[in-house]
């Protein structure tokens, strides 16, 4: 990739003003409404920091929503008359993402369009394979591969030699190797303190760190990595403040895997939390271990000002929590479930449809269990068998079928028929309906 | 009335009867009945009864049944009474013509109503209307639906619509296209209840499993009772008894089977060529087993 194609300014008479190249870089996500993705965020905190892009990059960011066509999301993005597009790409917004990418190259064949996230870093050279439109994937943790791709692009150097990237040398998809995970979390700027984000109510989230202790076999929050990396308490305590006290913003949440990782963890962020809480803010939706919520715990909880919690159990059912690598004790959910009821937290319980193991009958079980429960909220989903998973990579042994294009929806496994999936999802659709509509 | 579990499979409601012989029927079968309503007192009397001894969460919840709730003159204090007394959803089994106007709608949920079902005996004007005995009945019952859900969206407030279908000789061809209506009305849940006694279940089912099928691309699930799992091979997930235990609730022109806890059983006062027509599916024991299963609490669970 050399500076011309980077830098379509290269051959204009404003050359000879620009002793350097420089670059116009595009930050696109797809995703709920007002939902400014934390991902890039961090992108481009990062890559704003760093002394060699300085001044010579700039960066726009475009939220846009998962409903959005893929021909308007190019209309957008080619407005901004960009060098380089990067989007980050989950199995809900994929689809619409490739569409995109390949009106993009027709429109603007020398655009550098790079992608990241879930869906495609665990299966890059496919997807290069698949999506001509695209030059670059980067695997894995995003932040410090991106910032040396730009360098390479701004210096002419080959992009696919970048560590976390995977690319394109001539007709020869290559995968340079894998960059470490960054240790030092802090090292990345945060993308509230910098600016990069400015916040929203409700739509606001922190990380306080990064991995999950669980290794749930659906789930791609590990990203096949183990330990927890932390983000420094004073850095956590640094971006509530400034959520906490933001113009309009009451509400906020966390991205964390485990809200309660610790119950030390957890009390510290309620000091942090409590005298925004006592100001009238809240906290909204924090997923939990629910099976370590004791009173204490949910105390702690509703000081932090956590008004809703998110939890499985996913499954009840003993076949699929094995192929799953979940451990459910129903005695002590129950009672995380009745503790976070008495503190005036709401609970929602989630349940997946067409995990390997269960019949329709567990699915069946699992709802009426939760419906006696009676937590606040009972919402269900469907198997999306993400790729890079356990179960991706075991789907052909334990008999799951599954659609190769994003979302990656369960067609059928050997318990449950595709037409009888199909009718737990309504199933569920209307329990979920008369079970919310409620006083 | 056969002697089935035919009210809601989902989320269980107690019926607290507004009157009697009220609602839509098919008057072919039943000719016409003329509808009372009780004192306001028994009916809050029941009401209040109903909330105190509901025993198993999640609830009280309550259904207004048996007469037209618009027609009656005490609706609104009951529904007042009913969120004083703790119910946690109310149900107006209703026709819904009450809710024409959007300014009633409001008040009705505004009243604490979360969730109402009107029937469908046909699925468009013409067959509802002659089967139902009034004009104009069908177009009231999709409009007032209609309304009704579109304030409730409007205000953000969660609420279901539901439809109860009577399945007779009458109904049975047309209720793949009432479940079609009722999807357009804005329901989410369909009840098919199987009540003629004179249509033959062998002969009732491919319609019925028709009706599952066009729920399903509607995103409507359809709940059946009335038909035993003999006669629902391929479909057996819509049949009500998977969702709420009936055991005891066979009838006793069915004979034994290891599907007893769990099956409605055959219609009461079917002939020799109905019950000829029954028999256990292949795989009923571990069919049994399967639907016992989902009845019992997780392992480690309290009770």
């Amino acid at each position: 990739m050399d500076s011309r194609r980077a830098s379509p300014e290269a051959s204009s008479p404003l050359r000879v003003l620009m002793p350097e190249p420089t670059l116009k870089v595009a930050l696109v996500a797809l995703n709920r409404p007002g939902y400014q993705s934390l991902a890039l965020g961090y992108l481009r905190a990062f890559a704003e920091a760093d002394e060699r892009l300085r001044k010579r990059v700039g960066f726009q960011t475009l939220d846009l929503t998962a409903d959005a066509d893929a021909w308007l999301v190019a209309y957008r993005i080619l407005r901004l008359e960009p060098d380089v597009v990067g989007f980050s790409v989950s199995c809900w917004n994929a689809r619409t993402i490739y569409e995109a990418c390949s009106i993009l190259r027709k429109a603007r064949p020398e655009i550098v369009i790079v992608l990241g996230g879930p869906e495609v870093g665990p299966q890059a050279e496919n997807v290069l394979g698949d999506n001509p439109s695209v030059d670059l994937v980067v695997r894995g943790e995003g932040e410090a591969t991106f910032t040396e791709l730009l360098r390479a692009l701004l210096g002419g150097k080959r992009t696919w030699m970048c560590p976390g990237v995977t690319g394109r040398n001539g007709d020869e998809i290559v995968s340079a190797p894998d960059r470490p995970l960054i240790e030092e979390l802090d090292s990345i700027p945060s993308p509230y303190l910098s600016g990069v984000i400015m916040p929203s109510e409700a739509l606001s989230y922190i990380e306080t760190f990064r991995g999950c202790p669980h290794r749930c076999s659906y789930c791609y929050e590990a990203k096949g990595t183990s330990g927890i990396r932390s983000l420094s308490r004073e850095r956590v305590e640094a971006e509530i403040e400034a959520l906490a006290t933001a113009p309009g913003v009451r509400t906020f949440s966390f991205v964390d895997s485990v809200f309660n990782l610790t119950s030390e963890r957890l009390t510290w962020l309620a000091d942090a939390l409590e005298p925004h809480a006592r100001r009238g803010n809240r906290v909204h939706t924090v997923e939990v271990d629910i099976e370590r919520i004791s009173d204490a715990e949910a105390a702690e909880l509703r000081r932090a000002g956590v008004v809703s919690v998110e939890t499985g159990p996913q499954t009840i059912g003993a076949e699929a929590l094995a192929t799953s690598h979940r451990s459910f004790d129903a005695d002590r959910f129950v009672a995380g479930v009745e503790a976070l009821k008495r503190a005036g937290i709401s609970v929602e319980c989630d349940l997946i449809i067409g995990l390997p193991g269960d019949d329709a009958f567990d699915v069946i079980g699992g709802l009426r269990w939760l419906l006696g429960l009676d937590p606040g909220v009972i919402q269900s989903s469907t198997l999306r068998v993400l790729p890079g998973t356990d179960l991706d990579a075991r789907a052909e042994e334990i008999g799951l079928l599954f659609g190769a294009e994003p979302e990656h929806e369960v067609i059928q496994t050997r318990g449950i028929s595709f037409a009888d999936i199909r009718r737990l999802e309504v199933m569920a659709l209307a329990l979920q309906r008369g079970y919310a509509a409620r006083l | 009335m056969m002697g089935w579990e035919l009210r809601s499979c989902l989320l269980r409601f107690t019926d607290i009867m507004l009157g009697d012989n009220g609602g839509t029927w098919c008057r072919r079968c039943h000719g016409a009945r003329e509808e009372t309503l009780r004192n306001p007192a028994d009916v809050i009397a029941d009401v209040r009864a109903a909330v105190d001894s509901w025993d198993a969460a999640p609830g009280p919840n309550i259904a207004l049944a048996g007469a037209e709730p618009f027609r009656h003159p005490a609706i609104a204090t009951v529904v007042a009474d009913a969120v004083e007394a703790g119910a946690q959803r109310i149900r107006l089994d209703s026709d819904c013509s009450g809710f024409s106007s959007a300014t009633t709608a409001e008040a009705v949920i505004g009243s604490g109503v979360r969730h109402v079902q009107f029937t469908l005996l046909g699925s468009m004007a013409t067959l509802h209307d002659s089967l139902c005995g009034t004009a104009g009945a069908f177009e009231r019952t999709i409009r007032g639906a209609k309304t009704f859900a579109e304030v409730a969206r409007a205000s953000n407030t969660p609420v279901q619509l539901s439809a109860h279908v009577p399945v007779c000789r009458h109904t049975i061809r047309d209720i793949a296209g009432i479940v079609g209506a009722a999807a357009t009305a804005g329901a989410s849940l369909v009840h098919l209840a199987l009540v003629d006694e004179h249509l033959a279940p062998a002969a009732a089912a491919p319609w019925i499993g028709a009706a599952c099928d066009t729920g399903v691309v509607n995103a409507v699930w359809v709940e059946v009772g009335g038909v035993p799992f003999c006669l629902a091979a391929g479909w057996e997930l819509h049949l009500a008894p998977i969702y709420r235990s009936v055991e005891g609730a066979k009838a006793a022109a069915c004979g034994r089977c290891p599907l007893d806890g769990v099956c409605g059983g055959a219609p009461q006062g079917a002939g020799g060529a109905v019950l000829a027509a029954l028999q256990p599916p292949a795989d009923a024991d571990g069919l049994a087993a399967r639907i016992s299963r989902s009845f019992e609490p997780p392992a480690g669970s309290h009770a």
